[in-house]
């Protein structure tokens, strides 16, 4: 690349000399010949002529050499002075696209390229700059949003606990009509709490904090926990909670047992939360050499075209689901695609709506190259 | 269960705290929840004690040597870690089972709480005080097992 454009260069200023050279130089030569010839032809001899000739297409030659050499020198010297620095800013443009603010050119020169330098280097600073303020911003938002909640939780833990003493008799019998609209003010708090709890993890992902600790997990036996913990909210809304693990059996993963329990345990809820009555919500597992792939479908509301794109992003609910369910916080699927990224693995789904939907999650197997056993530590953040 | 368990193990929590016997530790600087919290756990028949800083601990564990003891970590003063280490250093208090009960909940602050030698890490938020309340039967259950 950086040869190429130091050929190019230099093939241009070579071609371009070597025509300003060589041309005048034949043209000019061409009349002194035609003007010498006419006036000398006749007086003398024809041999005294040819070795004339002779001698003067020798020099034209030799001056064509000449031009052939000066212009391959000058076209060197000139190209360089120019792809020299324009390599330099290539570089510097190549480390700044890998994300290293940290480059600055030392320009030495009064010309067009030294003014070219010194914009540059104004234009890094100030990058730099917008850089430093935006990262600073969002850690100052990830910070409130932390204090924020955890502030949020002392109160929303007073309350549950208020409530609860009520509603337990702590404080002598609740009436039924009473005892209805406790349960429903306790349900609206728990709800708040999980908002909190989602918003300190989101928040987390954000900064950078959400570290993974990985550890081998036989992935069915971790499904059938997860089934089982699901089990009873599927019941509440009479719906069926089938899984399918077939053959696929001895697949272990490396992953953050808690942290991949959040993940398919939101879309587990979500699929069984926006269902209907009567519905079925299926985990389907399978696997070869290097993925496990399991599938989540259920029989739902399903997601709509437009919003499919939108699903993972963060605070974004479907239309269809505010309507339906008032509560959510729009950050699960956030969270689910940061912590299945976080383990290297890959999340997607088909839907129809009104048909249901199916996510799939591929997870790298542990004897997988592409496994996250050794990049535990690494803070991740998402480019979601 | 808890009744079951109870059975051949060292101490007879169930009876021991029908007689009252149980001394637990409360340390919670609001007071609203402390009040809610003692409220339950006198209910369940355990002798409270309180404390809302982090520097009344040490004396009162001295003088009163509860069974458990239940740690904010957000408190005025010395924070519950700082308390929770220095509980663990004295010979005198390091055998009591401690139980954090915080809002903090990051991975990082249970991590560390439990390295310090906490024996559960609970949300405030996350829990009810009659949860909590087993949690201690079950953590002294545990914790005072053939002794």
């Amino acid at each position: 690349m950086k040869f190429k454009i130091r050929h190019s260069l230099f093939l241009r200023f070579f071609w371009t000399l070597l025509v300003l050279g060589a041309v005048p130089m034949l043209v000019s030569s061409l009349f002194l010949f035609a003007t010498y010839q006419g006036t000398i032809t006749g007086i003398i001899g024809a041999r005294i002529e040819s070795q004339l000739q002779r001698n003067s297409t020798i020099q034209v030659l030799l001056m064509l050499l000449f031009v052939f050499i000066i212009s391959t020198f000058a076209a060197f010297v000139v190209s360089r002075s120019i792809s020299r620095p324009l390599g330099v800013l290539t570089e510097a443009v190549r480390r700044i696209a890998k994300g290293n603010l940290n480059v600055h050119i030392k320009v030495a020169r009064q010309d067009e390229i030294g003014a070219l330098g010194d914009f540059f280097n104004e234009m890094i600073s100030e990058i730099k700059e917008t850089h430093e303020r935006q990262e600073e911003i969002s850690r100052l938002k990830s910070e409130f949003i932390s204090i924020a909640a955890h502030q949020l939780r002392t109160p929303l833990s007073v309350e549950k606990w208020a409530y609860r003493a009520v509603l337990d008799g702590d404080l002598g019998e609740v009436p039924k009509t009473q005892r209805e609209i406790l349960e429903k003010a306790y349900m609206a708090n728990e709800s708040m709490i999980r908002l909190v709890h989602n918003l300190l993890d989101a928040a987390r992902i954000e900064e950078g904090r959400f570290g993974f600790k990985f550890e081998r997990v036989d992935f069915a036996d971790f499904l059938k926990h997860l089934i089982e913990e699901k089990a009873l909210f599927a019941r509440n809304k009479s719906i069926t909670l089938k899984s399918d693990f077939g053959a696929a059996k001895d697949i272990f993963i490396n992953a953050d047992a808690d942290r991949l329990g959040i993940a398919i345990g939101n879309i587990v809820d979500n699929a069984i939360r926006y269902t209907a009555s009567g519905g079925k919500v299926e985990l389907t597992l399978d696997a070869d050499e290097q993925f496990a792939k399991l599938a989540i479908s259920d029989t739902g509301i399903g997601i709509t075209k437009e919003e499919q794109s939108r699903m993972f992003t963060k605070f974004y609910r479907g239309s269809n689901v505010v309507h339906l369910e008032t509560e959510g916080t729009g950050l699960g699927l956030f969270i689910t695609k940061n912590i299945v990224v976080g383990h290297h693995g890959t999340i997607w789904f088909n839907s129809e709506a009104g048909r249901g939907t199916t996510f799939y999650i591929k997870l790298p197997r542990e004897s997988s190259h592409k496994s996250p056993f050794n990049v535990s530590h690494e803070p991740f953040v998402g480019k979601l | 269960m808890a009744e079951k368990n109870v059975k051949g193990s060292g101490l007879p929590i169930k009876a021991m705290l029908k007689r009252g016997e149980v001394k637990i530790l409360v340390v919670e600087d609001d007071k609203f929840l402390r009040e809610l919290l003692v409220g339950k756990l006198a209910r369940e028949g355990f002798t409270v004690l309180e404390a809302t800083r982090g520097e009344e601990v040490e004396p009162i564990v001295k003088a009163d040597k509860p069974h458990i003891i239940l740690l904010d970590l957000v408190l005025p003063g010395a924070d519950g870690f700082e308390v929770l280490s220095s509980l663990k250093a004295a010979s005198e208090s390091s055998a009591i089972p401690v139980i954090i009960l915080s809002n903090l909940g990051a991975r990082e602050d249970v991590e560390k709480a439990l390295k310090l030698g906490a024996e559960e890490f609970m949300v405030k938020a996350h829990h009810t005080p009659q949860e909590i309340a087993d949690t201690v039967k079950r953590t002294l259950e545990k914790h005072y097992v053939g002794q």
